[in-house]
């Protein structure tokens, strides 16, 4: 992970960026993996990369995920949000 | 004899025939390896050289330096300078000019001309020794030594000859401090690679995935093909996908390529849309979950593919980052890739396509979630540390594209198992041969093979190939059929006269044998053969090497004149050595010269055969006798004779005579045919009912017609072509497809036509194989033609192609000068030989013919084709058009040349040219009576 909860930076790195995509590519209600790399107009066929990079942040805690379905933590929702508004 | 060709029940086993082949090559590339010396830090500093002389303090100092790591590492200061933009590194180094190289230098320039773009083996001092002393072990060391592509060579002046003292190579080695040398062995690790190919697929099972390539070379039963062939699903025309246009023809060929549970061969003529076809099957392939690899022996081949798979620049609106637009486009180094492919370059220590697809991926996201536009806009691009999804998504490697034998060296594909990849498209496969296609075909379960066996065939190099016959034919049995090389390839009323000096283990033997191969020939007017006892000295004198000083006295033409030491003087005495006797310098150089590789029988059936192959079947579909075909008389004076067998084998059954050189000729027609044929024809049907004489006539044996029945079904031809204007397509469909491909896809805007011929009455320059006329002429028109085209921001691309390589640098300095005069500052010019313009197409072509009169090398068919199917917009064919105008009219015209042969009809005798000039000639006048 490039940056915790609490930590504060403005410019995000790539790492940064790509991750708060997919937490906000998350619905609320969650979502199955499959559908994931379909929310962020990329093929179905990625399926697997796109799991791939959510790993780190099933480890994080910001994601959970339970057979093949994802949805975002309140830490993860937290931490979007925080930066989010830091960026704002 | 070397090998036999056992046969299965299915066809002949061509294994053993192709690992001999293979082992041969080797074995002569490393007969004489050019090792190159790489000075330490200190030495290359104070310019000390490894070879500079009996100085017993710098020879031990050597020796000490040699026993430990140098001192120098890669890019700090040491022997390898790295360059940080491209990866590649410099290196000096030092070459034995002094002593085992003396006076070779342009021997030692030419063969590293040739290894550029191949690799060059890393050596250690014990390396080098191994190399030196047993070439054999040190082909089976394990691990193998490190190789790198050779990029670039510098040279310096030295003496009045040019010395290659400087390597560029694509990467510098890992552990750069141990290697001392550089072994320059031009297709070495080809060759290498071929060899372990090779071995995968004998220690294949038939059942598995390799199976069919086991039936492919003999090694199981080709009913297996049948049987899977039988079982596929019924083959329906694939329906377009979003976005694909597709002909009738393209759409059955992706059906064919889409079902087939082995091979599907796909002819693609000109302009047909294989990449379309190719490029549609890598996409369907990557929809139902396979993993493919695409090869072409060709960068251009290669990078049309990657070029039509990724996005458009302009079209990223609907970029999904699906896994077929995002290929590895594999190779050592990116220089020689078209822009867009090397946006996807990965090569061996650095890549750019991870960047690419992170670049995507950015845009897709921008578009698609809400937060990411304003979170790129902040983005600290100086910011360390991995992308995880970037990275995931460049993970997914589900296209790899390459040569065959370069992405080999990809860790992917290297590492793969055998079978791993689902399939392997090969482009341009009728430039491949066997050991080519099998060497990278072992890492797949199914084959997709595309080209145009009208289009150019394996590069044959006869010197190369010759050797592969080393075990059939014996050093005894190629020494008389050298002789007959020999005699053959001078003029009859010449041939009385001819003195030859021929150094055998056993004199007597090896001139009865010559004695009763010459008879057995046919070959008139031979001069007389005699032992150097036998006298009077005339002829051909056959010796031993303890009499060679003897025999020349005897026979040197000089005899009775100032002696001369210059070995390859004219109206010097030719030497023809048995392989395997060894004659110094000092032994030969009185008034002698060896007879080179070239004129001896190996190198010449392979030349001839090839000749043959390539325009016999032409010449007998289009009715047109061509002089290159008349090559074959000569392959049956240097074949092997029953007569020269009989007198090898020292017996005098004829029953057993006649078997053996049955076998032998079997043999030679499988090396041939295993050196040079390509997989094209091996899977659809080698043309041997066009051959009458030997080794082509034994082809037929080779063709396995339940190989070519078990692919039937899954073999397509794309038939129409979209690239040209149909005044240019006309020509080459009707004399190079006989009107059975190559109809015109498209509706033209305009009915005129698009070919000039253009007359240039003056003949070459004397002594060279250039036309400074015929290079002015064509400076005028590209200038006409500059001012003519509006500025654009695409350039049209103008193509210049021309026999000769040095015509090709003539037009390509003249081309520069006009480019930097700015002359030709709306035009995309480049200049290329017949034998390179495959694979590419402008709006414009010029063709400038050089010579006034055809030569051997201007009556292939093959090279003619590509060269005229190149023009989209217009051809010109600049030359002594005239010239060739006459006689195809004095061809037709008189009935001396038209001799009527097995009471069929009359065929003209011209050369090719003519007759294409003919037909170009009369299509132009045609066009002009249309016109109102």
């Amino acid at each position: 992970m490039n940056r915790k909860p609490g930590e504060s930076q403005s410019a995000p790195s790539r790492g940064e960026i790509e991750n708060l995509c997919l937490l906000s590519a998350i619905p609320d209600e969650g979502c199955a993996l499959s559908e994931l790399p379909v929310r962020m107009g990329l093929s179905p066929l990625l399926e697997e990369p796109v799991a791939e990079a959510i790993v780190p942040l099933v480890n994080a805690g910001w994601v959970q995920e339970v057979d093949r379905c994802v949805s975002v933590s309140a830490a993860g929702r937290a931490w979007l949000e925080e930066r989010l508004s830091e960026m704002a | 004899m070397g090998t036999d060709v056992p046969n299965t029940s299915s066809g002949i086993n061509l294994t053993p025939a192709i690992r001999s082949s293979l082992q041969a090559k080797l074995e002569r590339l490393l007969a004489r390896p050019i090792i190159a010396a790489i000075p330490s830090a200190s030495s290359a500093a104070n310019g000390a050289t490894r070879f500079g002389g009996p100085d017993i303090f710098r020879a031990l100092q050597l020796a000490a330096q040699d026993s430990q790591p140098s001192a120098g590492r890669s890019g700090q200061g040491g022997p390898w300078t790295e360059n940080p933009e491209d990866g590649t590194c410099l290196v000096r180094i030092e070459i034995d000019y002094d002593d085992l190289w003396r006076s070779r230098e342009k021997e030692i320039l030419e063969t590293v001309k040739n290894t550029v773009e191949s690799p060059v083996t890393f050596l250690t001092s014990e390396q080098k020794t191994l190399l030196e002393r047993s070439p054999r072990e040190f082909l089976e060391l394990n691990p193998r030594p490190e190789s790198a592509e050779l990029v670039a060579y510098r040279l310096e002046s030295k003496g009045g000859s040019e010395r290659v003292v400087e390597l560029t190579l694509a990467a510098p080695p890992a552990s750069p401090a141990y290697v001392r040398f550089i072994a320059i062995v031009p297709n070495l690790v080809q060759i290498e690679r071929q060899l372990d190919g090779l071995q995968t697929v004998e220690q294949a099972s038939d059942d598995g995935p390799l199976g069919p390539l086991r039936a492919l070379v003999g090694l199981c039963d080709v009913s297996r093909l049948q049987t899977l062939s039988d079982a596929a699903p019924p083959i329906a025309p694939e329906s377009p996908a979003t976005g694909e246009r597709l002909d009738e023809f393209q759409a059955e060929c992706i059906a064919k390529a889409m079902s087939t549970p082995h091979f599907a061969v796909i002819q693609g003529p000109p302009g047909s849309g294989k990449t379309t076809v190719i490029t549609s099957v890598i996409r369907r392939a990557i929809a139902r979950g396979d993993r493919v690899l695409v090869v072409s022996p060709t960068h251009v081949a290669v990078d049309n593919v990657v070029e039509k798979l990724v996005p458009k620049p302009d079209d990223l609106t609907e970029d999904r980052l699906e896994p077929h637009t995002m290929p590895v486009r594999y190779s050592a180094r990116k220089n020689k890739l078209s822009d867009r492919a090397m946006e996807y370059w990965v090569g061996g220590k650095r890549q750019l396509r991870g960047a690419t697809i992170s670049r995507r991926l950015q845009q897709r996201l921008t578009a698609h979630v809400p937060v990411a536009k304003s979170l790129f806009a902040r983005e600290d691009s100086n910011a360390h540390g991995s992308a995880a999804l970037s990275a995931s998504i460049a993970a997914v490697e589900r296209v790899i594209c390459g040569t065959p034998i370069g992405v080999l060296s990809y860790a992917t594909v290297r590492g793969a198992a055998p079978g791993a990849f689902d399939l392997l498209i090969v482009d341009e496969v009728s430039k491949m041969t066997l050991p080519e296609f099998l060497a990278i075909a072992v890492k797949a379960k199914r084959w997709v093979l595309v080209g145009d066996p009208q289009q150019l065939p394996p590069y044959n190099n006869s010197e190369e190939n010759g050797p592969t016959l080393d075990d059939v034919l014996g050093a005894h049995l190629e020494l008389v059929c050298s002789v007959g090389a020999i005699l053959e390839r001078t003029k009859p009323y010449h041939r009385r006269a001819t003195r030859l000096i021929v150094v055998a283990s056993e004199p007597a033997r090896t001139v009865s044998a010559i004695r009763a191969h010459v008879s057995a020939v046919n070959l008139e007017s031979s001069p007389p053969v005699a032992t150097l006892d036998e006298g009077p000295m005339d002829g051909i004198v056959v010796c031993g090497l303890d009499s060679l000083d003897a025999a020349c006295e005897a026979l040197s033409p000089m005899r009775n004149r100032d002696r001369t030491h210059a070995p390859d003087q004219r109206g010097s005495l030719p030497l023809l050595v048995e392989r395997g006797i060894r004659v110094t310098r000092p032994e030969y150089a009185s008034g002698t010269r060896l007879v080179e590789t070239r004129y001896r029988c190996q190198a010449l059936i392979f030349e001839n055969a090839f000749n043959v192959y390539h325009a016999q079947p032409w010449s007998e579909r289009a009715g047109q006798k061509l002089a290159i075909v008349r090559f074959r008389n000569g392959l049956e004076k240097y074949l092997p004779s029953v007569a020269a067998v009989a007198s090898v084998n020292g017996h005098a059954d004829a029953l057993l005579n006649s078997d053996a050189h049955r076998t032998i000729r079997g043999e030679i027609a499988a090396r041939y045919a295993i050196n040079t044929v390509s997989v094209y024809d091996w899977l659809t049907g080698i043309p041997a009912e066009y051959f009458d004489v030997s080794p082509l006539l034994e082809l037929q044996r080779l063709s396995h017609p339940g190989l070519c029945s078990a692919v039937r079904a899954f073999v397509g031809v794309l038939k129409k072509q979209y690239r040209m204007h149909s005044s240019l397509s006309r020509i080459p469909r009707e004399l190079f497809y006989y009107n059975e491909a190559l109809h015109d896809g498209k509706k033209d805007e305009s009915a005129d036509c698009r070919v000039a011929l253009v007359q240039v009455s003056e003949g070459g320059d004397a002594g060279s194989e250039t036309n400074s006329q015929e290079c002015e002429r064509i400076c005028r028109l590209l200038a006409d033609l500059n001012a003519r085209v509006p500025d654009q921001e695409k350039k049209p691309g103008i193509m210049v192609i021309t026999p000769y390589r040095d015509q090709k640098a003539l037009l390509s300095d003249t081309i520069d000068e006009l480019r930097d005069r700015g002359q030709i500052n709306r035009l995309d010019v480049d200049a290329f030989t017949l034998d390179s313009c495959q694979g590419r197409e402008a709006e414009y072509v010029l063709i400038s013919l050089v010579r006034s009169k055809a030569t051997p090398f201007f009556d292939m068919p093959k090279r003619w084709n590509v060269a005229l199917t190149r023009a989209m917009l217009r051809l010109f064919i600049v030359g002594n058009i005239d010239s060739y105008l006459r006689e195809a009219v004095d061809a037709r015209r008189h009935p001396r040349n038209q001799p009527r042969e097995k009471g069929g009809p009359a065929r003209p005798l011209m050369s090719l040219l003519a007759r294409i000039l003919e037909a170009y000639d009369r299509q132009i006048a045609e066009y002009q009576r249309s016109k109102p």
